[in-house]
């Protein structure tokens, strides 16, 4: 650690210029650069008005912004399978669990029951195969996404810091165990703003039986101000709240209302000479104004074919719903939103992947929910070109125990000792496989990865440095790897 | 071979090694820790360090402008750019600018004009005096003080549980504001309101600011998540009362300030004493640490020790009866008649899975169904079943009838679901449960927050509960009996009458089923022990409910028997004790549970703790403050001897020594922020960090001066007020000439007013104050106004996130909205409401579009702009005119041009013929844009 004597000085490193800049609070516009400036020229030079501090109305701290250096990737579609899906069930063989199957055995676990020193072996509830030119394992729970493993990389040895839902939902989605920091999706959004100003920059799309838990903190811009939040967005209806006018208005009546306000707004500043605030907040109504049109064209499917429809399996019952969310986060990445992440599950126990009690029933059910929708995804993405430039990321909080949670039945409890996750696309190499669990699956040996390197991988494919891209907050350089810094998983990096 | 044999073995050991450190999940070692050099003396130079220095307002050239010595200060700066202060603002501006400032709401149109009118000199003065007098006012800067101390209404996490009481915190700020308390004592209540001679209800209340932090209810590392909580409590105490990032030197020293990690956990050892949140690893808050019964005139009676008397006393008859009917003690005399179900949970932990799957009914009429149970601890009677808080919970068939008892037996620790003051059975974590959602035939027994055991009937809904203090580890009887005939039902704890109350007649038929362990249909679960549980079809009698609660036998068989083993004195003895054990009554509840500070016996050791890991304890070290902060004429003193004795001292010591008139910190820091909240910004900007890492204050000396004004008006908040509010700096107009923003453009010097967007809650609380549906209703559980179904769908319990508070409390103020960390309010969220998990010194002020559509298209501002239309027909029928008139004047409070009215009956009767609107529908959206306007939104 430091032992720097210098004499402190009262701009370290120029950061209390930029905290003072947020907490100053100003417009958004001149919150809109500031605060990551980690690395020379990272980011366009900001305009400000003559007045030096006070930035020109037309700024947006959500406008694009370059990255560090050029990323594979422009946006990330990150499915998240809330609850804990099972690594030794989907995409981690071990055949020494089939033959284990109903025996205790010693072997140490953490989960929701605490620490255990033995357990009754659960085999694996599916058969493997290899698929693919790469040969990867997969089990006949995902038929469908078993036909794209050349585009995908599993990460086998992922570890996380808690194998508890609370926590560890806050750990994947902000990279620490309590509550209050930025997620991954603000911190892209922050990082590099977004190509594209009518839609919202970070779009979260939730399971219909609830959110997870946490609700909104997995998805909140923590200490950073609200607009890099994630904006929920529904797949049917009003697609974002308060988008719509009321039904009662109609549009040329919202646009009358919108002139009407504008008139009075104007005279407003022209009497406040010197204050960029009050243009700033004419300019968002225009803004808003342009998002009711064009979000509502977004979840409009009415320009896709029957045959890309039914790829995604909107044609069926069972996968219709994770599909439509599906196809509508390519639709979004291809209209430049940053971060899409859809979660599948929501609520408590077997609403999402947590599978206690009956490991069968559960999978079964979310995994048909979503086979064919994520392949779809996949291959859609590919056909389009798109792929290259799109990281999708798959996976839950945590992993599931090799051993029977209770006396009786298939259910597992959590792992997040280890765990896989894939990724495909954006910069990622295609049918490889790095890490892996011992022989049961309890636990990642050699090289190990944490959370956190998911994270460094994911900012590093959109071409930021995950070291350097900062926020001052409570006098430190916060980071969404944490302050001690991270690595990508430079295997799966092509 | 062998070489290669040894590098596996070498590799497998390392591999081990490295496998061992990750299950722990920490690989950090401790170490002696290294510290940094400090010229301590260079230091104590720099400005936030140095004590506070003596100034004299500075001589000025234009003497006319300054009414009060603050505007020397400030005149003189601006004096050395040759710039001159912008004029005074109109008088609409001026009391706009007060009302928000002390207030968060606007001015009537009437308070507006009888202000412009009044030209005394006297009239600013005796409006700020009107101001700081409001009850309002501790709404408004109790909300700025809640902002710095992170306050939450809930947990966070899986369950995000609500605190219990936790308004009691919020009330006692907005008091303390209003009531002008010295900021010395204000401090020193939150500090130490357990440790003072002169403690009382409402200091105890003020140490629920020990407890405002995200507790996590399920830990993955306890001894993290407990060093986390105190984090919580060190950082944010040195951060709002000492201006200090002393939090930076958690896991190492300090990178720009002259703080040691050492000084950080030597600084953490003043609070070592206070209990943590929980201390197993289990789930669950354990209440007893958090949370203590006190009476509302604490201070008078001792409640806790007259219950405690009371107990003791009624044991020693029960045992007196017991003697006499040479009867066990430990004996179930629970009556079979009427009996129709009986769980005696005997099952052991070691039976086989059949036995375990199923809770055996006693009677083998009906056993229960386990979904899952922890088997074999011991219980009252035998053996007990233990409730987890997670999935545990049996599924028993519901054998009562339209008459019924409920008996059992139960023992917990912990915090239960719900909040104490909203005891509705169904709201909490079940003990014996048929609730069923919606009003309905159903009933059920439960235990809510810290203690309250609550039961009652459905349709019409019937409750009654009891004193909150049954969580405290020992066993207790509950008797839950209802009569059809009467619809009378009771509620028993210990055999004691808790309450009764009159429900409806009709058959209680609905529940097939009933829970142990969890409130149907699986919500609210309990975490502790469950014995004995049995149902009757039939309303057990007093002396049933003694026998079953006490073991004393049942009067008319007992005497008999009595009389026929022994002699007639005997039989007389206890029917005398008997009648004496019915006729004592409980100690009379004044009280209620609070969440606050509560000591262990010992103060645990503190260690620094390598990179901060609580699994890394380096050096010992005693309580004290930062070594920056010694060397001055004060210090800290010993630990103080403390009333009753029940807790360390230590931190009374510390409030003592934060509140030392000499203490250079606090009277610094807490001036900036009353500055900061008339001129929306702070002389030194980062109010929480007044250190190296923070900005320069603009005006130090100022500073200091009115550091030393606030300790010398006796710490008194509104005083300074006042001196600020009579300054000729405060009354500037906002508008920024040219010269202005080239000779002072970031308005560093205050040449001018800063122009404000009012803050998340003002804007909710103006809606609704111009419209006249404000409820100024104060204190009380938070409300829960209603929520969008869309964001209710982002909770993971979208139909019990968030249940509804009667609807008079919907339209109360902003500062009331129950703050759950799961559930966003969106208008709040969206215009930079404070977030709860971290410590707010200075909120944003952003600007984006999704503002415009929440403010043009949500249902609480469509909803509300049609209250002040529906407000103008009604004050105007038939006057187009003087409506728009009047909606104007209500947004702006400023009178109102006849060109503008004009402007607005063309905009109405435009929407009229182009869009074939009603005048009404029309004028709704006028007032919707007038909600929506910069004039309406800013002050000047």
């Amino acid at each position: 650690m430091s032992t720097d004597q210098s004499q402190p000085t009262n701009s370290f490193c120029g950061n209390t210029r930029r905290e003072f800049l947020w907490q100053a609070g100003g417009a958004f516009t001149s919150v809109a650069l500031a605060g990551m400036l980690a690395k020379d020229g990272f980011l366009q030079k900001q305009a400000l008005a003559f007045d030096g501090t006070t930035p020109l109305p037309a700024v947006n701290p959500l406008a694009a912004k370059l990255p560090h250096f050029q990323g594979k990737a422009k946006s990330v579609i990150f499915l998240f399978m809330y609850g804990g899906p099972s690594h030794v069930d989907t995409f981690d063989y071990k055949p020494d669990l089939f033959k284990y199957d109903g025996q205790t055995i010693q072997v140490k676990t953490k989960g929701r029951g605490g620490d255990k020193s033995e357990g009754r072996i659960v085999g694996p509830k599916w058969n493997f195969k290899k698929h693919g030119q790469s040969g990867a394992w997969v089990s006949d729970l995902f038929p469908h996404l078993a036909t794209c493993v050349d585009d995908m990389a599993f990460v086998k040895s992922m570890y996380a810091d808690s194998p508890i839902h609370g926590s560890a939902m806050l750990m994947m989605n902000t990279g620490k165990l309590l509550g209050g920091a930025p997620s991954m999706g603000s911190w892209v959004n922050y990082g590099l703003g977004t190509v594209n100003q009518n839609l919202p920059g970070f779009v979260v799309m939730l399971d219909a039986t609830g959110g997870p838990i946490s609700g909104a903190k997995n998805w909140t811009s923590g200490y950073m101000p609200a607009l890099y939040q994630g904006c929920v967005l529904r797949g049917k209806g009003d697609p974002i709240l308060d988008l719509a006018t009321p039904g009662s208005r109609s549009e040329t009546a919202q646009r009358k209302l919108l002139d009407r306000l504008k008139m009075w707004n104007t005279r407003h500043a022209l009497l406040r000479s010197g204050n960029a605030d009050l243009e700033s907040r004419i300019e968002s109504y225009e803004l808003a104004y342009r998002m009711q049109s064009t979000a509502p064209e977004t979840i409009d499917f009415t320009g896709e074919t029957a045959e890309t429809k039914n790829l995604y399996g909107m044609d069926e019952p069972q996968t219709e719903d994770f599909g439509r969310k599906c196809l509508l986060a390519r639709r979004l990445v291809e209209r430049g939103v940053r971060f899409v992440q859809i979660y599948s599950g929501g609520s408590h126990n077997d609403a999402n992947w947590d599978a206690h009690d009956d490991l069968i029933k559960n999978h079964d059910y979310h995994a048909g929910r979503t086979d064919k929708p994520v392949a779809a995804l996949l291959k859609d993405l590919k056909r389009r070109g798109m792929l290259e430039d799109t990281l999708v990321v798959w996976g839950g909080e945590f992993g599931r125990q090799p051993t029977a949670e209770y006396a009786k039945g298939t259910g597992r409890d959590h792992n997040s000792w280890g765990f896989t996750m894939w990724m495909a696309g954006g910069g990622i190499k295609g049918g490889i496989s790095v890490g892996e669990t011992d022989e049961l699956g309890s636990i990642g040996v050699g090289e190990r990865f944490h959370v956190k390197q998911l994270h460094a991988t994911i900012l590093n494919q959109l071409g930021i440095d995950p070291n350097a891209l900062t926020y001052f907050y409570a006098g430190l350089d916060q980071k969404l790897v944490g302050v001690e810094g991270a690595q990508p998983i430079r295997q799966v990096i092509a | 071979m062998r070489p290669l044999l040894v590098f596996a073995l070498v590799l497998a050991l390392f591999t081990t090694m490295l496998i061992g450190v990750a299950r722990a999940d920490d690989a950090v070692k401790p170490q002696a820790t290294r510290t940094k050099k400090i010229d301590f003396a260079k230091e104590r130079k720099w400005w936030s360090y140095a004590p506070i220095s003596d100034q004299s307002p500075p001589d000025v050239n234009d003497q006319a402008w300054c009414k009060n010595d603050i505007d020397r200060f400030i005149l003189a700066k601006l004096e050395t750019i040759r710039l001159s202060p912008a004029p005074q603002a109109n008088r609409v501006a001026l009391i706009r600018r007060a009302f928000y400032d002390l207030t968060g709401l606007p001015p009537s149109p009437e308070e507006v004009d009888a202000f412009v009118s009044d030209t005394r000199p006297q009239a600013w003065s005796e409006l700020i005096d009107r101001l700081l007098a409001s009850p309002h006012y501790g709404e408004r800067w109790g909300r700025h003080w809640l902002d710095l101390v992170r306050y939450a209404d809930t947990n966070g996490f899986e369950r995000d549980g609500d605190k219990p009481a936790s308004w009691r915190y919020r009330d006692w700020v907005i008091a303390a504001f209003n009531s002008d308390k010295p900021y010395d004592r204000f401090l020193t209540e939150q500090l130490a309101g357990d440790e003072l001679p002169d403690r009382s209800f409402d200091t105890m209340v003020a140490t629920g600011y020990y407890r405002l932090g995200m507790w996590d209810d399920e830990v993955p590392d306890l001894s993290q998540a407990l060093a986390d909580d105190l984090d919580g409590i060190v950082d944010t105490t040195a951060r709002t009362m000492l201006g200090m990032g002393l939090g930076c030197a958690r896991c190492h020293d300090h990178k720009g300030d002259p703080i040691r990690q050492r000084d950080y956990y030597s600084f953490a050892a003043n609070f070592a004493g206070l209990k943590p949140y929980k201390s197993f690893a289990g789930n669950g808050i354990e209440a007893a640490n958090v949370m203590r019964s006190i009476s509302t005139d604490f201070g008078m009676v001792d409640y806790p020790a007259a219950r405690a008397k009371w107990r003791e006393k009624r044991k020693a008859i029960i045992n007196e009866l017991l003697a006499m009917e040479s009867s066990k003690p430990d004996l179930d005399r629970a009556p079979n008649n009427g009996l129709t179900s009986h769980f005696a949970f005997e099952t052991k932990g070691d039976a086989p899975e059949a036995d375990r799957a199923i809770l055996k009914d006693s009677l083998g009429l009906a056993n229960g169904k386990v979904h899952d149970l922890g088997w074999g601890k011991p219980g009252h009677f035998g053996l007990a079943g233990s409730f987890d808080g997670g999935d545990d919970r049996i599924s028993i068939p519901s054998t009562t009838g339209d008459d019924f008892t409920i008996s059992f037996w139960f023992n917990t620790d912990r915090i239960a679901r719900g909040t104490e003051s909203d005891p509705r059975w169904f709201t909490g974590s079940g003990l014996v449960d048929g609730e069923i959602p919606g009003i309905i035939d159903d009933f059920g027994v439960s235990i809510i927050a810290g203690g309250v055991i609550a039961a009652g009937v459905g349709n019409p809904e019937t409750f009654v509960h009891s004193v909150p203090e049954f969580n405290d580890g020992q066993w207790h009887h509950v008797a839950f009996t209802r009569s059809k005939s009467s619809g009378e039902i009771i509620l028993s704890i210990d055999a004691l009458e808790a309450m009764r109350a009159i429900g409806g007649k009709q058959t209680l038929k609905s529940p097939k089923n009933l829970v142990i362990g969890a409130m149907h249909p699986g919500g609210g679960a309990f975490t502790g022990m469950i014995d004995e549980v049995r149902l009757y079809d039939r309303v057990l009698d007093r002396t049933e409910i003694i026998s079953i609660a006490t073991g004393v036998g049942e009067p008319t068989t007992t005497l008999a028997s009595i009389e026929r083993n022994q002699d007639k004195d005997q039989a007389a003895n206890w029917r005398t004790a008997y009648e004496t054990l019915n006729k004592l009554e409980p100690p009379a509840w004044h009280g209620t549970a609070i969440l606050c500070a509560a000591e262990r016996d010992d103060p645990a050791t503190t260690h620094v703790l390598t990179r901060g890991s609580p699994h890394a304890p380096a050096e010992e070290v005693q309580h004290a403050v930062p070594e920056i902060a010694q060397g001055n004429s004060f210090s800290l003193g010993s630990a103080i001897e403390v009333y009753a004795s029940e807790s360390s001292g230590r931190r009374l010591a510390l409030a003592k020594w934060i509140t030392d008139p000499r203490n250079q910190f606090t009277s610094r820091v807490m001036m900036n922020r009353i500055w900061q909240h008339h001129f929306d910004h702070a002389i030194c900007p980062t109010p929480n960090d007044l250190g190296h890492f923070g900005e320069t204050p603009t005006h130090p000396e100022l500073l200091d001066w009115l550091a030393k004004e606030f300790v010398a008006s006796g710490w008194s908040m509104k005083e300074m007020h006042r001196l600020i509010m009579m300054s000729a700096a405060y009354q500037m107009s906002s508008n920024a000439t040219r010269e202005a923003l080239s000779k002072d453009p970031a308005n560093e010097k205050l040449s001018r007013f800063r122009l404000r967007r009012l803050q998340s809650e003002e804007i909710r609380d103006t809606l609704l104050s111009v419209n006249g549906s404000l409820n100024p209703a104060m204190g009380g559980p938070g409300i829960r106004p209603p929520m969008p179904d869309e964001v209710l769908a982002t909770s993971s319990k979208p139909e019990e996130v968030w249940p509804l508070s009667e609807p008079a409390s919907w339209p109360r103020r902003s500062v009331y909205i129950h703050a759950k960390r799961s559930l966003q309010d969106p208008l709040l969220s969206v215009f930079d409401q404070a977030d709860v998990d971290n410590a707010c010194p200075v909120r944003f002020s952003t600007i984006q579009p999704t503002q415009a559509l929440t403010m043009l298209n949500s249902t609480l501002t469509n909803g509300q702009a049609i209250v002040l239309a529906d407000r103008l027909r009604s004050e105007f029928p038939n006057d187009l005119r003087a409506q728009i008139e009047r909606a104007l004047r209500l947004a702006y409070g400023r009178k109102v041009e006849s060109q503008e009215i004009d402007e607005g009956i063309a905009f109405i009767s435009d929407l009229q013929s182009s869009e074939s609107m009603s005048e009404s529908d029309a004028m709704n959206i006028l007032t919707l844009a007038l909600y929506n306007s910069n004039e309406f939104m800013y002050v000047d």
